[in-house]
């Protein structure tokens, strides 16, 4: 390979490996300035201590529904792609309203799109067998959400360790129309204390 | 250059020299281009690539631990300009000649990518599937391999490409896949033509590793989705097709570039993993209804395509007067009884699948000298040693017993010692300095 043919490739491969990493930061702001904001309840943070860096696994109150309290298009089996259609709540966080097998044309509202990990008619509450897991009330869908986890500097992964059990935290999303999701920050009884800057 | 190949080559020209074969200057100029070759090539790209693979994880450390203190976008301009001083050092390099140099900080300049990939996904949370932004990486690392001929960017992007398909497989097997992943199958061929085109061997035994991988767990993914054996059955017969064309190249085009013995080798391996398989299948299982499956065999469209073409082969071969008809026949003989083998017919013969497996470990040893492959020849002996002793559980307790056994197999030792140099001596296209091997066998 020649000297010129060389150079070339390699200024190619390097401007081509830089404008991929480019594209995802592109995207992301491109998807945080055109999506609408909603704030989801989490539970409560595990932190966790890996070689990446410190994140807190989010424990999302949509990602775990009890079938009697949110409507269904039909029924979900597990590993399907549900759309969660969100409404606002009357507190401080958005509520998983209906779960949808499609975003649907008519309905006007922010959807999030998950996997379901487990559908009610596998659902164990105790005793699989007892009448228990027949009851609507008792059953429930557990929904994973590309977004589980927050990756946070360790200053800041070490002051959510110590919020209170009895304070709420809040994760606010970019929702995208394809139900997409992005985290734009982090809230603790309605009190934004982490925003995400676009870049 | 092959390990131990310059010191041999010392020993047979002094010899050649005192049996007039050559001149004493001749040797020494031998020699001495050998000796210039050898030249710290491949042992010093060795230590540059173990360095770079250092360098590797210094960057995706360092940038892990000191990182708090700086602003986001800092960061990913760090990790760009790192990138970019990657591929300015290998235009340097490769300018002045060094091209081990050149290939190394390529590889350095893809591993950056991936671990700007990773950090960027980290700091602003885009928490997509993680084998996606596994692809995005061997996707590059392979645009990279090709554009800049680099044969270390092409290892790290077949490594990454099959992490990406096992990625992709549902990791507990809870739901397995009823569909074969052929997406990794269009990563493999581009992956093998650039193996092909830089002539790079380390790639090409990956990539045949990666193609065993790929082949059995599709396999396997059959066979669980069809209840049945006939997938597993054609997979037998495959590694003996693949066996079959490399056996035809290794003497005739060459289309592998000196990789055919390698792939025969693969093949050999992957038999005897199947042939393993294919007898626990029959030592285990009381109940046999999977296995009169498999009288239906023969009907099988795909099997018996996979016959007709090593019988194409075969064919071509004698066609040719190539010197591998007669391996290449064997591999078809093989192929086809193994079917047999599974039909309730031969369930009646006792120790059928062992007469199978001894016949082809001793087709394996005699292979591997006649193609001059000493991994096939060894492979052979570990065959044969396996069925021993699949031999030795199926007759302890029963009738014949274990001293059955260790008359059998003294005798077939003793007259195996007596008679195999014999017949050896009468095996035309015997490599010459083979002698040793038979008493490494006994």
């Amino acid at each position: 390979m020649n000297r010129r043919g060389f150079i070339l490739g390699a200024a190619g491969v390097a401007i081509l490996q830089s404008g991929a990493v480019g594209a995802m930061i592109a995207n992301r702001a491109r998807n945080i300035a055109n999506g609408r904001e909603v704030i989801v309840e989490s539970g409560f943070v595990d932190p966790r201590d890996l070689f990446r860096g410190h994140y807190v696994t989010l424990n999302l109150v949509v990602g775990e529904l009890n079938a009697g309290n949110v409507e269904i298009d039909r029924e979900f089996a597990s590993d399907e792609t549900v759309y969660a259609e969100l409404q606002e709540g009357e507190e401080l966080f958005w509520t998983a309203k209906k779960l949808w097998h499609d975003i649907p044309e008519a309905v006007d509202a922010p959807f999030l799109r998950g996997e379901i990990t487990l559908a009610p008619a596998v659902t164990a509450s105790g005793n699989a067998e007892g009448e228990d897991a027949l009851d609507p009330a008792s059953q429930r869908y557990r929904i994973a959400f590309p977004f589980d986890r927050y990756f946070a500097p360790k200053l800041r992964a070490q002051e959510l360790e110590k919020f209170r059990q009895d304070q709420r935290l809040g994760v606010v999303l970019s929702v995208g129309e394809d139900g997409s999701g992005i985290i734009k920050g982090i809230t603790v009884d309605g009190e934004i204390i982490y925003d995400e800057p676009l870049f | 250059m092959q390990f131990g190949y310059v010191s041999r080559l010392e020993k047979d020209a002094g010899r050649w020299v005192e049996q007039g074969l050559l001149t004493a200057d001749a040797a020494d100029a031998i020699l001495r281009d050998v000796h210039s070759r050898r030249g710290g090539y491949s042992f010093s790209t060795v230590i540059i690539i173990l360095g770079v693979i250092c360098l590797c994880f210094a960057a995706m450390t360092f940038v892990a631990a000191n990182w708090d203190e700086m602003a986001r976008l800092l960061r990913v301009g760090l990790l760009i300009a790192a990138m970019w001083a990657s591929y300015v050092g290998s235009v340097l390099a490769h300018s002045r000649g060094r091209t081990a140099i050149a290939d190394a900080l390529v590889l350095l300049g893809s591993g950056i990518f991936g671990a700007a990939i990773m950090l960027v996904g980290q700091m602003y949370h885009l928490q997509g599937k993680a084998e996606d932004a596994v692809l995005l990486w061997a996707a590059g690392t392979f645009v990279a391999a090709a554009v800049l001929r680099s044969r270390g960017a092409l290892w790290l992007a077949i490594i990454l490409f099959a992490i990406w398909f096992l990625m992709r497989l549902d990791p507990d097997f809870e739901s397995a896949p009823d569909a074969v992943d052929f997406w990794y199958l269009a990563t493999w061929l581009p992956c093998a033509a650039l193996a092909w085109w830089l002539h790079s061997r380390g790639a090409a035994h990956l990539l045949a590793i990666g193609l065993i991988g790929w082949i059995v767990i599709s396999a396997v993914i059959l066979t669980d989705r069809d209840n049945t054996i006939t997938w597993f059955a054609c997979l037998h017969a495959a590694f003996f097709l693949v066996a079959a064309i490399a056996l035809l190249s290794i003497k005739g085009g060459n289309w592998l570039r000196g990789f055919e013995s390698a792939v025969i080798g693969y093949s050999v391996l992957s038999i005897i993993g199947t042939t393993g398989v294919w007898t626990a299948i029959q030592v285990f299982n009381d109940d046999d209804a999977e296995i009169r499956l498999a009288v239906q065999l023969m009907n099988f469209i795909p099997y018996v395509a996979i016959l007709a073409a090593i019988a194409a082969i075969a064919g071509w071969a004698r066609q040719m007067r190539s010197t591998q008809f007669y391996d290449i026949a064997f591999c078809l003989v093989f192929a086809a009884a193994g079917a047999l083998l599974l039909t309730q017919q031969a369930q009646q013969i006792p120790f059928d699948t062992e007469f199978y497996a001894l016949a082809l470990s001793i087709w394996f040893i005699r292979m591997g000298w006649r193609q001059d492959i000493a991994t096939v020849t060894r492979l052979g002996y570990f065959a044969f040693a396996l069925t021993m002793l699949l031999i030795y559980f199926r007759t302890a307790g029963t009738l014949l017993g274990t001293t059955g056994f260790y008359l059998t197999a003294g005798l077939l030792l003793v007259l195996g010692a007596i008679f195999f140099p014999r017949l050896l001596r009468l095996m035309p296209g015997r490599p010459p300095g083979s002698d040793e091997e038979p008493e490494a066998a006994s």
